[in-house]
């Protein structure tokens, strides 16, 4: 008697309790959209947050980030800040996971004195970050994400292209400048950056009337051995792969590999070919291409020897790549976009200023589209003896 | 005994009115605007954690078998409660928020179970080593299935795109009603250890032989725990999916269950006490010492092998905290000493047995409330 | 028709390439799991090691004039030490007081540790080996085959063969054999078995050295990942094959590898594209699950029966 008696109790707690929960109550909602609706105006800095992968396997990528941030940073507080007040970069490390970039999304954006993040580094963190940013009204541009999927029109951009646009280019490029019938096209499946590129680029080149005689994939893209896909590739006749690999797999791995089995034609691939792992034979890379945001050899492009100049003078005489270009770039958006949202910007006049903003820099000049992507020029590097040569830069159709 | 201890009745009310006061905190917290995003998003990790730690353990601190592969599981349930509650939004089926949230993440249990079965029961004819191994090779199996499925990838569904992030997924995920679900996920978990079925899967542990010749179906309770751990990963799964919004498939690779496994060797095998506070712990740890975080799994390995040459068992061995034990002790104290003898409980006339009963069921309250309290004390 | 069959001759070669390395890698997981039945799951990251100390030092060695590969033996005494010292500072002690899945644990933890260890020192960054030895291809009519494929496949052999000797002959060798079959008689026996288990894992440790050299041949890239997913592939060959049975690891690691490089090169049109070469990892993890199912003792292991 007694213990139903107290297991009943027990029962109309706890189910009170979890009703309770059920009506909808707001706080425990992860919508954090009514509190946080931050004004620098009232102080004499103004912050940007970061969020980078610092480690892990893309720390490399994150790392030069940050270098990017920093300069742009160094050199608009030189020259006396934004609207007068000076800049503070408040950075994180997301290691290259969702759940820890959500986490620093998120503490940035309960931090009222935050006007817009640079970052994050990679997609899959980006894709986590995006809606985080719409909810939190939190203006994000990531420098480098260049998935095709965290497009959300709201309060993330960037300042790459992205994937597809990279892929058809490269189709572009293999049909109206190298002329080549057959191609093909290697890519892994597990990778989203690698099989959106690879798949955009079989697309567009059935399109532009091309021949694609082989389409193979790879588990991961982060295999060691291609031979057998590389194999039927060049069994198949192709005159061009395009292999969208990253720098670390294309070069000690596809390239000697692709040469090895017999094929001479020529090797494409993104912006990952950025920084190639070269084995000794540097002759294995002739005929190899890539599309990259920027070139140190572009003299089309007169901020691009000054932006060298000053990371140089700041880093020991040592070279930026291409994700500190687009991450300097990626700050300077920022400054522009505050300097139009004026005096007393807020987070939503400061997205309202980068949404459609035309922008000149280092990585190019570009309008950014309605979905927060730019439509800008790419630029196409070839190698000769291992060493990354200006060849052409390709302006974006229509 | 009503002049020296808490009763079983009495005691069940006072975990019961424990976990509410720490709902109360937790929703005094959330409601008057003293936590951010920041602060709730790390207490839904830890909640997510601790269902994955705490049904974890039943499988490596209850029945003693390492697996490998509890992430797969946790995959396949985000992934189906993902793609469950997308498919309810393309055929217009209107539903309240937390209504669907509550079925797309039970989906995703039950669909991880079912998976968890059907590995089960390949693979559990082996043990030891040769387990460890084969659950991770599933892990890696699914993890190859969700990036070549193209329901799985980009926006989902008619829309999907093999080897994309999942992405758009409703974030519907309410911290409440989460908490709710890892109280009786803990209470569940605990019962079940506690319980006839749950002492068979101790003995299996102890010693396979003995327990078969005593009459143990070994199979069938092995294949039990299994799916009881697949639900619950499941569910945890389910609950990511909507709190993250996008997924990957790399969240099935071993790496990412190496994480949990760490996570219960540290708490302790077999002890849920100790699963929850080292859940909560390595969540907020690495968020209290960002800088420290790169050298984060350099730290853990080191104390991983010091843990198992000085204390094999882990931290807090099969150890359970309880509110009613500790009540005991503030307002009992020279009674508690008696407290491990059972003849001066059941002497009001009651069968031993029903003390027994009544004591672990107890227990359970107790270590959820202790998964709330900790939780509160970070909040 | 012939252009076919080279075709499928020269997938077996791929295939070959990387399954000899894998089977070299096996040989050191089959030594360690026959005598302490202890699955090292730091063994590939000692290959990490090996290709670490092969990435340093073979600059100084070509500048002292002498043939890169001798790189090999600061290599092999770099893995002998680490190897011996994972075993004498962690395993041994978990071995003492714990049971096996605290043993497992702790093997987890030391390739935890191996792998953040070294991203620690080196950085996360991937880096190239210089190149080891310049080893022309053969050619065979159309049929072109790696140099290296067979360098490594005749010194797989060769250890293979030393290592069945070294076993069923020599003192140490009985002595190793008597520890994995019953512990407490060899001791009776006046066997050391702490030494005879650090000899044997001195031997695992300096064939991952080996392997390290192979690999970096045909795979000159080092970072501190990349014994992961090499020591999984290499542990599935060891089951193939029997685990415990040295020849069996030499036959395992060459059939996974040409297993992988012929479901890349065919399982897409076999399956008429349902099941693409992208699964290539799936189907190795696969076989791995088939044979522990149906014939745990592998390809040529013994038949193991459970002791109360």
């Amino acid at each position: 008697m007694n213990a139903k008696f107290s297991a009943k109790c027990v029962a109309l707690i706890a189910a009170g309790a979890m009703s309770m929960s059920l009506a909808a109550c707001s706080g425990g909602s992860m919508d954090d959209s009514s509190s946080s609706n931050g004004s620098a105006a009232n102080s004499d800095t103004i912050t940007l947050g970061s969020v980078t992968t610092n480690s892990g396997t893309a720390a490399a990528y994150g790392e030069a980030e940050v270098a990017g941030f920093k300069l742009a940073v160094d050199e608009i507080n030189a020259k006396g800040g934004i609207n007068g007040k000076k800049v503070k970069l408040e950075s994180m490390d997301d290691k290259g996971d969702a759940t820890e970039a959500s986490n620093a999304f998120n503490k940035l954006a309960g931090d009222n004195s935050v006007l817009g993040v640079v970052g994050p580094t990679i997609s899959s963190t980006t894709a986590a970050v995006a809606p985080l940013a719409d909810q939190s009204k939190l203006p994000a541009i990531a420098p480098a994400a260049t998935s095709d999927s965290i497009e959300t029109g709201g309060y993330m951009f960037r300042t790459c292209f992205k994937d597809s646009y990279q892929g058809e280019i490269a189709a572009k490029f293999a049909a109206e400048t190298l002329k080549v019938k057959k191609v093909a096209v290697l890519y892994g499946t597990g990778d989203p950056y690698s099989s959106g590129v690879g798949k955009a680029f079989a697309a567009a080149a059935k399109k532009a009337g091309l021949d694609v005689v082989a389409e193979e994939n790879s588990s991961s893209a982060d295999d060691t051995e291609y031979s057998s896909q590389l194999q039927k590739i060049q069994a198949a006749g192709a005159e061009f792969l395009y292999a969208p690999y990253y720098y670390s797999v294309a070069g000690p791995y596809i390239i000697p590999q692709a040469r090895s089995v017999g094929y001479k034609g020529y090797v494409m691939g993104p912006d990952g070919y950025d920084g190639l792992k070269m084995t000794d034979d540097k002759s294995l890379y002739n005929k190899v291409l890539y599309t990259t945001h920027y070139s140190p050899d572009d003299t089309s492009n007169a901020k691009v020897q000054d932006f060298i100049k000053s990371y140089k003078k700041a880093n020991k005489n040592a070279d930026p790549n291409t994700f500190t270009a687009l991450g300097y770039d990626s700050v300077y958006m920022m400054k522009q976009a505050i300097e139009k949202a004026g005096k007393n910007a807020t987070r939503e006049s400061v997205r309202n200023a980068i949404a459609g903003m035309s922008f000149e820099g280092v990585t190019g000049n570009f309008t950014l589209d309605k979905k927060g992507s730019p439509k800008k020029s790419v630029i196409v590097l070839e190698l000769k003896d291992g060493k990354p040569q200006y060849k052409t830069t390709i302006q974006p159709s229509k | 005994m009503k002049k020296s201890m808490l009763s079983t009745k009495q005691s069940y009310l006072v975990c019961a009115i424990g976990v509410v006061a720490l709902f109360g905190i937790l929703m005094g917290v959330c409601e008057s605007g003293l936590v951010n995003a920041y602060i709730k998003g790390i207490m839904m990790t830890c909640c997510i954690a601790i269902i994955m730690t705490t049904s974890l353990n039943l499988t490596i601190g209850v029945l003693g078998q390492l697996t490998l592969g509890c992430c797969g599981f946790e995959a396949i349930g985000a992934y189906s409660a993902a793609l469950m509650s997308k498919l309810l939004v393309a055929n217009g089926v209107a539903m309240d928020p937390t209504l669907r949230f509550l079925l797309t993440t039970l989906v995703g249990g039950v669909v991880a179970c079912v998976f968890g079965v059907l590995v089960g029961i390949p693979a559990l004819r082996l043990h030891g080593d040769y387990l460890a191994i084969i659950t991770l090779g599933f892990g890696e199996i699914i993890r190859v299935i969700i990036q070549n499925l193209k329901v799985a990838g980009g926006m989902g569904l008619d829309k999907g795109a093999a080897g994309q992030a999942l992405i758009g997924i409703d974030r519907l995920a309410n911290l409440y009603v989460v908490f709710w679900i890892t109280v009786v996920t803990v209470v569940l978990l605990f019962m079940f250890a506690r319980s006839r079925y749950g002492r068979a899967v101790k003995a299996i542990r102890d010693d396979e032989i003995a327990a078969n010749a005593s009459g143990i179906n070994i199979t069938y309770m092995k294949v039990l725990v299994f799916a009881i751990s697949a639900f619950f990963a499941g569910i945890a799964g389910g609950i990511f999916a909507q709190y993250i919004g996008s997924l990957n498939p790399a969240m099935a690779g071993w790496l990412q269950s190496i994480n949990y496994v760490i996570m219960v060797v540290f708490g302790g095998m077999g002890s849920l006490t100790g699963s929850i506070v080292s859940a909560i712990g390595l969540t907020i740890l690495p968020e209290l010492l960002r800088a420290f975080s790169s050298y984060r799994m350099l730290v853990y390995s080191v104390a991983l092998v010091l843990i198992m040459i000085f204390r094999p068992q882990g931290i807090f061995g099969n150890w359970e905290f309880s509110l009613t034990k500790v009540i005991n002790k503030i307002f009992y104290p020279v009674k508690v000493r008696e407290h491990g003898k059972p003849k001066q409980d059941g002497a009001d006339g009651k069968s031993e047995k029903a003390v027994k009963s009544g004591k672990s069921a107890k227990e359970a309250d107790k270590t959820a409330g202790k998964a709330t309290k900790t939780k509160e004390a970070q909040a | 028709m012939g252009n076919q069959i080279i075709m499928f001759i020269s997938q077996i070669f791929n295939g070959l390439k990387i399954g000899s390395v894998y089977s070299l890698v096996a040989l050191g997981y089959t030594m360690v799991y026959g005598i302490i039945r202890l699955i090292n799951f730091a063994h590939g990251d000692f290959i990490m090691v090996g290709s670490y100390v092969l990435m340093l030092t073979i600059p100084a060695i070509v500048a002292f004039g002498l043939p890169a590969w001798v790189a090999v033996i600061p290599a092999i005494l770099m893995c002998v030490a680490v190897g011996v010292i994972v075993e004498r500072a962690a395993y041994k002690p978990v071995r003492e007081k714990g049971n096996s899945m605290t043993a497992l644990i702790t093997a987890i933890a030391m390739s935890l540790l191996l792998e953040n260890g070294s991203q620690a020192i080196f950085g996360a960054d991937y880096q190239t080996v210089p190149t080891i030895i310049q080893i022309p291809t053969l050619s065979i009519g159309k049929l072109k085959i790696d140099g290296a494929t067979i360098i490594t496949i005749v010194l797989g052999v060769i250890i293979m063969v030393a290592l069945q000797l070294f076993v069923t002959y020599t003192k140490q060798g009985k002595a190793m054999r008597a520890v994995s079959e019953d512990k407490e008689a060899s001791i009776l026996m006046g066997i050391n078995v702490n030494s005879t288990i650090t000899l044997t894992f001195a031997i695992g440790s300096g064939l991952a050295a080996v392997a390290s050299l192979m690999y970096c041949v045909s795979y000159p890239q080092v970072s501190p990942m990349m014994g992961a997913m090499l020591g999984l592939k290499a542990f599935v060959a060891a089951v193939l094959g029997g685990i415990g049975s040295i020849p069996g690891a030499m036959v395992g690691g060459l059939v996974i590898g040409v297993v992988e490089s012929l479901t890349k090169a065919y399982i897409g049109t076999i399956t008429g594209g349902i099941i693409t070469s992208a699964f290539s990892d799936a189907i190795v993890f696969g076989i791995l699950i088939i044979v522990l199912l149906v014939k745990p003792s592998g390809l040529m292991g013994e038949p193991e029966t459970e002791k109360v």
